[in-house]
């Protein structure tokens, strides 16, 4: 707490009272406001309330206004013991109480001492104060500088909830209020969503996969690659119906075979005792290749499928087989790459093709330098293996999101707020609005050149000068790669403003910081289910907002009445009157498809979930009517079929994303020609966080070693660096340095360590670039470029360095130093 | 009884120590230290603390045995050497980093709850002081939850000067968790006020126990 005007409460002893405490009773007490009312204030009813999250449905028990306790939605059938961070996340100590202001930019005006920021010294305001701040601020960067100096592309996995879509939110207002930059595509896939659409005619990455049911049933090989499901699918975009793990279950259940190809033996690979290959990471696409000069010298690729359902083969054919270079793509050749024996690369050519084969690809695999090439080579094997459209064959790329391939039910769709930009086919979260829009991974890049140009999927633009920032539900100083070359473009924004509930990292980077309720003290509706739809859920306020938060909808809200706007922003609707509108949408299609669904108030007011039947989703197969007919059924690419070969990308002359799938040596990797460090460092999804939620809660117990992110790293290499278990270590390379504790285990392979990305910077030194991390930020380590002219998506998973046993000070994670003159 | 406004002035005689101040000087010190947690000190509460009459009733008050470390520690960092704007800035920004969450990990919440639980607040213990404060007809004015250590201790301050039966358990709640919460302040704050204030609260609290003996026994 901090009470505004506390002068009076704690004013200066008077002369008196130095005669005597009795005297001075009157003016160290109560003579100014109270901390307390007369009159009992009444509290939220007790009860359970059903409602939802990224981790599943779960129903709160409330007493006293407050949350005691969470228990997963009766019909989850696989529930995240991450719920347990829910109620932590709405009650840690470090919630974002109040609005507050960075001093310096407060007392001195935008883009005062921008090294100051992350430094934690921030002034409380009124929420009056903060409102008229946002709203100047924005009405003078967009005079002064024109409608492209405020960045609004906010990015991150926001909190669930159709209403208080919070990036939808500040995207609506910055429209309202003139024009903004926007941002496209996301971190997950930012590379095999624009490569996809060239190859297979979609984005591919969020679409439904053949379903489990028929997977279980006709699917004899399943190849998980670089791909985690058991970890991943704890979470959903929307509300998690973890669909997956019946699937996963009824699989091990069969005896199916299954093969983790990854350079750990993941939860996945444990759960289904299966056969573990571990390639040098980076190094896929050679193993790809590998495996499809196999097939071809040994007769085993499907010609037929190659003719009838693709294109290009014929131009990929002299590449493999080294016509054009000199350099036959053989397994052996693979082999010196990948490190993976050639003869196993051709045993697995031989069962694939054998054996009805399910090749499942991560959204990982693309999270890397060139990391358009490997969805594309993946999707090139499975056509040469042609069983794409069959019952249990082909390829995946959702298995380990969201829950792909969990049936789909006879649902309505469930709409949601707008921005005012036009919606984008794929995903829900792209819309086209703004005055320019950048690669959502390349912002550190335009902060650092504005004015430049910078080329994307055919086009050609400049980056544009930015002079303002917005982030809403999202922690880019956690997601965003090279932190060190981050910290420093950062210091370019004269103003930095995040809305969010807790203390993140990117919050204690902010300038102006505004806190935003949790989904669970608003009301708000939901689907559950990314691909399985199974339900409509109402997400009704289980407790009153905690100290002053505001809701999303409520804090834009009034800012765009600051600037004039509020009418338009709201169209007049209250909370509840938004809700009802999304679902009476739903309701007139569900009519119009004679699906029941009751009227919203008997939804609202009674069981405040409606579920959807499955029938049809039951049997769906993937390409199934492509296969069946490819002329009535074409796919959306310029020949109606899987291009191996692009001549669209052909004509944009990039050097880095040729026309057809190839091996291209990342910038750095492991056993790379050029590459200075020995270790790879691996930045996989963690188990008990979503990206970087949760970090900040009591789950990180569970799994921090000696306070620090832990550092998983084969025997052999701690041996050689004198690492024990439970050591902290130092990892480093060029770009930066983090503390970490060390796991010695033998579930990695030798020459790479895994740090999960998400684990939140903790700078010894704010604002200063090359600090250590203290608590163990993987992204200090990783490289900020665009994986190819083409996609410009992120390259997360590209990283080499050094690991050693710390010898430096101690330190706490945390701890912060002593202010100067105040020590 | 009405518990909700503000202490009367104090006619008792000047006291010396805290174990012979009347009920009323009792409360005003616990209000006075209840209030460096409700909010940072501003320039003017640093320049009153730190010379004339705020410096010298420190000297006086930290003579107390067991108040008295607590309070050292106060004078000191009101000594620090900078003029009152930047050492009330640097109370505000250390305040921040300690008690509103900016500190990540170095947060030392002022809650309750967080130190008897599991480190979440609104626990148990918000509740049972929501009850008690309701039992008084009160409620918290601000938003924040009743177990915050200012709320507590204000609230311990109206029963001590109103010689209500329920400050005895009050006190001991407070003596339950103040020492775990001023020990985490001794090593996380840089400036040593919190630290000092909290300690003082601690001992403040242990010594309403004894003190409510021996007033019921009169």
């Amino acid at each position: 707490m901090s009470v505004v005007s506390n002068d009076d409460t704690r004013n200066a002893p008077s002369r008196r009272s130095l005669l005597g405490w009795g005297l001075a009773a009157g003016v160290f007490g109560m003579a100014g406001p109270s901390l307390l009312t007369v009159g009992a204030r009444a509290a939220t009813p007790d009860g359970e309330v059903l409602t939802g999250s990224h981790w599943g449905a779960f129903r709160a028990k409330v007493e006293g206004g407050r949350i005691v306790s969470v228990k997963p939605w009766e019909k989850d059938p696989a529930p995240s013991h991450q719920l347990a961070g829910v109620l932590d996340s709405i009650y840690s100590p470090t919630r974002i109480k109040y609005p507050m202001v960075r001093r310096a930019w407060l007392e001195k005006g935008p883009g005062a001492s921008p090294e100051t920021r992350g430094t934690g010294d921030f002034v409380r305001v009124s929420w009056e104060k903060a409102i008229e701040l946002v709203a100047k601020e924005l009405v003078r960067v967009e005079k002064t500088y024109g409608p492209t100096a405020t960045f609004a592309g906010s990015y991150g996995w926001k909190s669930p909830g159709r209403l208080h879509n919070c990036q939808s939110l500040l995207r609506r207002m910055m429209n309202l209020k003139g024009s903004f930059v926007n941002a496209s595509g996301d971190y997950s896939s930012g590379a095999a969503q624009i490569i996809m659409p060239h190859v297979v005619g979609t984005l591919e990455m969020y679409e439904q996969q053949t379903v489990w049911p028929i997977v279980v049933e006709k699917t004899e090989l399943m190849v998980f690659w670089g791909a985690d499901p058991v970890v991943t699918n704890q979470i959903s975009w929307v509300i998690g119906d973890h669909g997956g793990y019946a699937g996963m279950a009824a699989l091990k259940a069969k005896g199916t075979k299954v093969i983790c190809i990854d350079p750990v033996k993941t939860e996945t690979a444990e759960f289904f005792g299966a056969e573990w290959i571990a390639p040098r990471p980076q190094t896929d696409v050679a193993m790809m290749l590998g495996i499809a000069h196999t097939l071809v010298v040994e007769k085993l690729h499907d010609v037929k499928f190659l003719d009838e359902y693709t294109t290009g083969f014929d131009k990929f054919l002299p590449y493999l087989m080294g016509e054009t270079d000199k350099t036959p793509k053989s397994a052996e050749w693979a082999s010196a790459i990948c490190e993976v024996p050639a003869d196993k690369i051709k045993e697995l050519a031989r069962a694939f093709a054998k054996n009805r084969t399910m090749l499942a690809g991560g959204f990982s695999l693309q999270r890397q330098h060139h990391g358009e090439q490997r969805h594309w080579m993946l999707v090139t094997l499975a056509s040469m293996l042609g069983q794409i459209g069959l019952p249990g064959g082909g390829f995946g790329f959702s298995y380990h999101y969201a829950n792909g391939g969990a049936p789909s039910a006879d649902a309505p769709v469930l709409t949601g707020i707008t921005d005012g930009g036009k919606a984008k086919e794929g995903a829900a979260w792209m819309t086209e609005a703004g005055a320019a829009t950048i690669p959502c991974a390349r912002i550190v890049d335009m902060l650092m050149n504005p004015g430049k140009d910078f080329d994307f999927n055919g086009t050609r633009s400049k980056y544009p000068d930015v002079k303002m920032a917005y982030w809403v539900g999202g922690n880019p100083f956690v997601h965003h790669q090279d932190r060190n070359r981050m910290v420093e473009a950062w210091k370019k924004l004269e103003t930095f403003i995040v809305q969010d509930f807790q203390w993140t990292p990117t919050a204690r980077h902010a300038d102006i910081v505004l806190p935003a309720t949790t989904s669970y003290e608003r009301n708000d509706i939901e689907s559950v289910g990314d691909y399985a739809g199974s339900a409509i859920m109402a997400m009704k306020k289980v407790i009153d907002p905690v100290f002053e938060s505001k809701t999303d909808y409520d804090i834009f809200a009034a800012i765009a009445d600051k600037l004039g706007k509020g009418k338009e922003f709201t169209e007049g609707k209250s909370e509840m009157d938004w809700i009802r509108s999304f679902y009476d949408a739903a309701l007139t299609q569900a009519k119009a498809k004679k699906i029941p669904m009751p009227e919203f108030d008997a939804f609202w007011n009674g069981a405040g979930v409606i579920e959807f039947p499955v029938t049809e989703g039951k049997t769906f197969v993937r390409y199934g009517k492509f296969r069946e007919d490819p002329l009535l059924n074409p796919l959306g690419t310029p020949s109606g079929k899987i291009e191996i070969y692009s001549k669209n990308i052909e004509k944009m002359g990039y050097d880095d994303c040729g026309p057809h799938p190839k091996w291209m040596e990342p910038v750095e990797r492991l056993g790379g020609p050029t590459t200075k460090y020995k270790l790879h460092i691996a930045t996989s999804h963690p188990k008990s966080r979503l990206h970087s939620q949760l970090c900040g809660t009591k789950l990180r117990e569970t799994y921090q070693i000696a306070g620090h992110e832990p550092c998983l790293i084969n025997p052999k290499d701690a041996e050689a660096r004198g690492i024990k278990d439970g050591d902290v270590v130092r990892v480093f390379n060029d770009r930066g340095q983090i503390l970490a504790g060390a796991k010695v285990t033998d579930k990695i392979r030798a020459g790479v360590v895994r740090v999960n990305e998400g684990g939140w910077y903790d700078p010894v030194e704010a604002g200063k670039p090359g600090s250590l991390c203290r608590y163990g930020d993987a992204n200090v380590l990783t490289v900020d470029m665009g994986t190819s002219k083409l996609a410009q998506g992120n390259c997360g998973h590209t990283a080499v360095g050094e690991v050693e046993k710390y010898a430096g000070p101690a330190v706490t994670v945390g701890v912060f130093t002593a202010p100067a003159g105040a020590a | 009884m009405d518990l909700s406004g503000t202490p009367r002035a104090a006619s008792a005689a000047p006291a010396t120590s805290f174990e012979t101040a009347s009920p009323e000087e009792r409360a005003a010190i616990l209000t006075w230290l209840a209030g460096f947690f409700a909010a940072p000190p501003t320039a003017a509460v640093v320049g009153a603390h730190r010379r004339a009459a705020g410096a010298a009733l420190l000297d006086e008050i930290s003579g107390d045995p067991d108040l008295g470390p607590g309070l050292h520690r106060m004078r000191a960092a009101f000594a620090a050497d900078v003029d009152d704007d930047a050492l009330a800035a640097a109370f505000e920004r250390v305040f921040g980093l300690l008690f509103l969450g900016i500190g990540g990990p170095g947060t030392v919440a002022p809650y309750e709850s967080a130190h008897r639980g599991d480190g979440r607040l609104f626990q148990e213990p918000t509740a049972a002081m929501t009850h008690l404060l309701a039992g008084h007809d009160l409620a918290v004015a601000v938003g924040e939850p009743a177990d915050h250590v200012a709320i507590e201790a204000m609230l311990l301050a109206r029963l001590v000067e109103a010689g209500h039966p329920d400050r005895g358990a009050l006190a001991e709640r407070l003596a339950g968790w103040i020492p775990d919460f001023a020990g985490r302040l001794a090593t996380r704050d840089p400036t040593g006020l919190y630290a000092g204030a909290a300690d003082a609260l601690a001992a403040a609290a242990r010594r309403e126990r004894p003190l409510q003996t021996l007033e019921t026994r009169n």
